[in-house]
């Protein structure tokens, strides 16, 4: 039986803002074994981003906590003081790789430098050591010329590059967990496979485990061994991969996998299923009710609890497309 | 069938400030397009697809080249018969939100698009209007609110509601799922189709979305530093490839189907500066099969099957790119 690495328990968090309070994580249940890596699904303003910081228990204001625990290795993350935090935890144990590595990266630095940097505030050892270990990582990272780029300012690496630059400061100091916030977006096609199969070499080398947040099917297909569906702040449904294609339970995973070319049942009208319900005023009941097509009276009154359908597949759902 | 557009040797060079070497962007690029046909243009960055669209609506003044519209060569008119001929075309682009203007309204932005087309009079202007915007599905509600009020498949139904009004023959489309959610990405094709359907409009799709080309289109053409490397049927480019950066391409999708799993077959290096291209094939630098003949003789297109062309020296040779294809 493989030990779960990150456990997510009931997350709430709430966003204070002028005219209420925005619920953007609505009791997450989420859990992830080592060695595993899990794909999260969701459409932009799922809350997957907040999911993913709140990971590095990174939640600032006007964000609270509302409710809930993260498990790392069966310790409760959100317990800890930031200094505890920052000095053993982020970056160190748990890693995150944002999407457009551009933006997060020092525009004044040359990308060697922001690599050693890293690399000595986790370790203290000296800067010279820091630079020569920054080469190292840009050469296994795929970047040609290394010495020659380890000088190189962001703005003169290509998308592509840039994006490895984030990998390989990400993965310095070797994180037993990565969160990769959407890592390839923006990224040509073949660009974002050779950064794939990268960052996949590393993690199953280390034997590292990760979460890949995405709305890309393909890449959790290809690259994922389970997947978390996310809606509206909830987890809908989680499985193993091949189940998931298989089977989808929730009546939201059906809808994403319906809107891929390649499984699209030939309808020529349109689905107009609308949006994502306002954090600032969120549906009774269970928040998928007013997009629905299986959506009954039990629906608009009850929150749907979690139910384990197959091992290692979980819904949450009170009329599962299965049953 | 009947050709309705016909681009013949485009080619397009930009200048760059500060350095004397110049960027070809669009080099001796030429297709043809069918009426009521959608025709796909692939590529990655910088493989000049963008520009070619832009070309063809003369957004951007070509290096040289022949555009025909319904046999009508278009490329170097002016005033009056310029406009005659691009009121017949239009262009729905990438990023919805950044394409409207957002100071107006769902209804003005389809009136303004009106208005390069003769003023109708009142009563014929709202219903094509009203007519136009139901074809998208955009409710009477949506009339009167501004793009960032707003969902994103709404705001590029507007972008496609703004092409269709004044009823082109012929739409260029620039990417119009990529900045879309998947979910929503749906809704948009299945648009585009039935709008194809009912309308017989004739599509370029430009996309580095090839999932989304291989449903939508019925030729394509796959592009590679500013030339055309395939071209054929999407059956023939999609499932018989030959050129070895198709090949590489189509290797690199992640299909959403974990049975199916990608080959091998991959470039290696990376893309060659556009300001400093190789001579030769461009490719050499990078191809697994490449041999002297390919550094220092620049390929011809071969035509392989009817209606199949391939750039390359081996155009000849098989190549598989799938192991396991459960279609």
């Amino acid at each position: 039986m493989t030990d779960t690495i990150l456990n997510i328990k009931n997350l709430h968090i709430h966003f204070n803002v002028n005219n209420g309070s925005a619920k953007v994580l609505n009791g997450i249940d989420l859990s992830v074994k080592q060695g595993h890596l899990l794909g999260l699904v969701g459409e932009s303003g799922s809350g997957k981003s907040v999911l993913a910081m709140s990971m590095l228990a990174y939640v600032r204001e006007p964000g609270i906590i509302k409710k809930g625990e993260i498990f790392f290795d069966k310790k409760d993350i959100l317990a800890l003081t930031e200094e505890e935090l920052q000095k053993k935890y982020r970056g160190k144990e748990i890693g995150l790789i944002a999407a457009n590595a551009r933006a997060h990266l020092n525009p004044l630095l040359p990308v060697g430098e922001q690599i050693a940097n890293v690399y000595s505030a986790h370790t203290k050892k000296p800067k010279k050591e820091g630079r020569i270990k920054a080469v190292e990582i840009l050469k296994s990272v795929g970047i040609n010329d290394a010495e020659r780029r380890a000088e190189s300012y962001p703005h003169e690496l290509s998308g592509g590059m840039a994006q490895r630059v984030m990998i390989a400061i990400t993965l310095v100091n070797a994180p037993r967990f990565i969160v990769a916030d959407d890592c390839t977006n923006g990224l040509d096609v073949t660009v974002a496979a050779q950064v794939m199969d990268l960052l996949l070499l590393i993690l199953k080398e280390r034997e590292s485990s990760g979460i890949f947040i995405t709305h890309d099917l393909g890449i959790v297909a290809q690259c994922c061994d389970e997947v978390a569906i996310m809606y509206s702040g909830q987890i809908f449904e989680q499985a193993p991969v091949k189940d998931f294609f298989n089977k989808p339970l929730h009546p939201y995973s059906d809808v994403l996998l319906d809107s891929l070319p390649e499984r699209r049942k030939a309808k020529p009208e349109i689905d107009t299923i609308g949006n994502l319900p306002n954090p600032l005023q969120l549906p009774n009941g269970c928040l998928f009710h007013p997009r629905c097509p299986r959506a009954q009276e039990l629906c608009l009154r009850e929150k749907p609890k979690i139910r384990v359908i197959s091992p290692g597949h979980t819904v949450k759902c009170h009329y599962p497309l299965e049953n | 069938m009947d050709k309705v557009i016909e681009v013949k040797n485009l080619r397009k060079v930009f200048s760059i400030k500060g350095i004397k070497e110049r960027l070809v962007a669009v080099d001796n690029v030429s297709f043809d397009i069918n009426e009521s046909e959608t025709f796909g243009l692939i590529g990655e960055s910088g493989s000049g697809k963008t520009t070619v669209g832009r070309c063809m609506l003369k957004l951007i003044p070509l290096t040289s080249g022949n555009l025909n519209f319904q046999n009508t060569e278009y490329s170097n008119l002016s005033g009056h018969q310029k406009l005659g001929i691009l009121k017949n075309m239009q262009m729905v682009f990438q990023d919805p939100y950044y394409s409207l203007n957002p100071r107006r309204t769902v209804w003005e932005t389809v009136d303004d698009s009106l208005n390069t087309i003769k003023k109708k009079n009142k009563t014929e202007r709202r219903e094509r209007i009203e007519d136009t915007l139901s074809k998208v599905y955009l409710k009477t509600e949506s009339y009167d609110k501004y793009p960032h009020q707003l969902s994103m498949g709404e705001q590029q139904r507007l972008g496609v509601a703004r092409a269709i009004v004044s009823q082109p023959k012929f739409i260029v489309l620039d990417e119009p799922t990529s900045s879309l959610d998947i979910s929503v990405r749906g809704e948009i094709i299945n648009l585009l189709v039935k709008l194809q359907k009912d309308l017989g409009i004739t599509y370029l799709f430009i996309s580095h979305d090839l999932s989304t080309v291989q449903y939508l289109c019925h030729r394509v053409a796959i592009m590679y530093l500013g030339q055309i490397v395939e071209i054929g049927s999407v059956d023939q480019v999609f499932k018989k490839s030959r050129h070895p950066y198709s090949v590489a391409l189509l290797s690199s999708v992640m299909y959403p189907d974990p049975k199916i799993k990608r080959s091998d077959y991959k470039l290696t290096g990376e893309i060659p500066s556009p300001i400093s291209l190789p001579k030769a094939c461009y490719l050499a630098t990078r191809c697994p099969e490449a041999e002297d003949i390919c550094r220092n003789e620049p390929p011809e297109m071969y035509e392989i099957d009817d209606g199949h062309k391939v750039m390359c020296h081996f155009a000849h040779r098989e190549r598989r790119f799938r192991i396991t294809n459960t279609t």
